[in-house]
């Protein structure tokens, strides 16, 4: 079988299709998929006021509706993503914690080789007393082989707090097509 | 020592000034932002007692407060004020 290496394959001048001959079947036309892909939820008991803690998430193992690890790459024992080969990842994550003042803040924070200087921030401020108050975000993020991703979480209450547990999590994937 | 009460009874500020982080054996200054130079940890301690002043002087003020508003107010609406206060 010969191999036919080519940069660029347009429609004839005037056309817009380039259709496949009868019988052939495209297939190898770049990564279509956006994995690997995980969804893990977790939570941190007892969070000291104004630190950070890194949030314990876990894949249950089985996939259900929320939480899932389509090609094996989130560590549960350390709590982290821990990417398989280079290119673009999107993440979303989010911490919850219950305040119990107005101006409480809530941070959802994530780290690239638990280098606080390659991270990825957001706040959220509550607006009256006690609420339930959500730190969401969404990053996309280039990453080497085998550089990892944690969740980290830090609550203003003025006390010790749950990070609660199902409401906090993260997600992410590899974008297809980006290198 | 609570780290955080003794910083910011030293006037610094959360994110601003320090980070702190917390892997399970207790809390430590992680990164430190603040021009000034980084308190050693007896001055950390002094600045809790600062703070824990600070938190009394409030709830004192805070108190007054309530009393004051509450000789024109109904024990119910006492009540409701001492809550959302």
């Amino acid at each position: 079988m010969s191999k036919l290496e080519v940069r660029e394959i347009g429609p004839i001048s005037g056309e817009t299709e380039v259709r496949l001959a009868d019988g052939a079947t495209a297939v190898g036309f770049g990564d279509g998929n956006n994995m690997p892909s995980f969804r893990v939820l977790g939570g941190y008991p007892n969070t000291p006021n104004g630190t950070y803690v890194k949030m314990k998430l876990e894949y249950g193992g089985v996939p259900d509706p929320t939480r899932w690890d389509v090609g094996d790459n989130f560590d549960n024992n350390n709590n982290r993503f821990i990417a398989p080969e280079e290119g673009y990842y999107s993440f979303s994550y989010v911490v919850t914690y219950n305040t119990k003042n107005p101006s409480d803040r809530v941070f959802a924070q994530i780290r690239v080789n638990d280098n606080a200087n390659n991270s990825w921030q957001v706040n959220q401020r509550a607006t009256g007393g006690a609420q339930r108050i959500n730190a969401l975000n969404t990053a996309v993020v280039y990453l080497q082989e085998n550089d990892y991703v944690e969740l980290f979480g830090m609550q203003e209450t003025g006390d010790p707090a749950d990070a609660r547990s199902g409401e906090t999590l993260m997600s992410g994937f590899k974008l297809a097509g980006l290198s | 020592m609570n780290i955080y009460n003794g910083l910011t009874g030293l006037g610094f500020k959360n994110i601003e000034d320090f980070s702190l982080r917390d892997d399970g054996e207790g809390v430590y200054i992680e990164k430190w932002f603040s021009p000034a130079p980084q308190p050693t940890d007896e001055e950390i301690s002094n600045g809790e007692q600062t703070f824990s002043a600070q938190q009394e002087a409030r709830e004192t003020l805070r108190q007054s407060m309530i009393t004051k508003l509450a000789a024109t107010l109904t024990p119910e609406e006492t009540a409701l004020l001492e809550e959302l206060l």
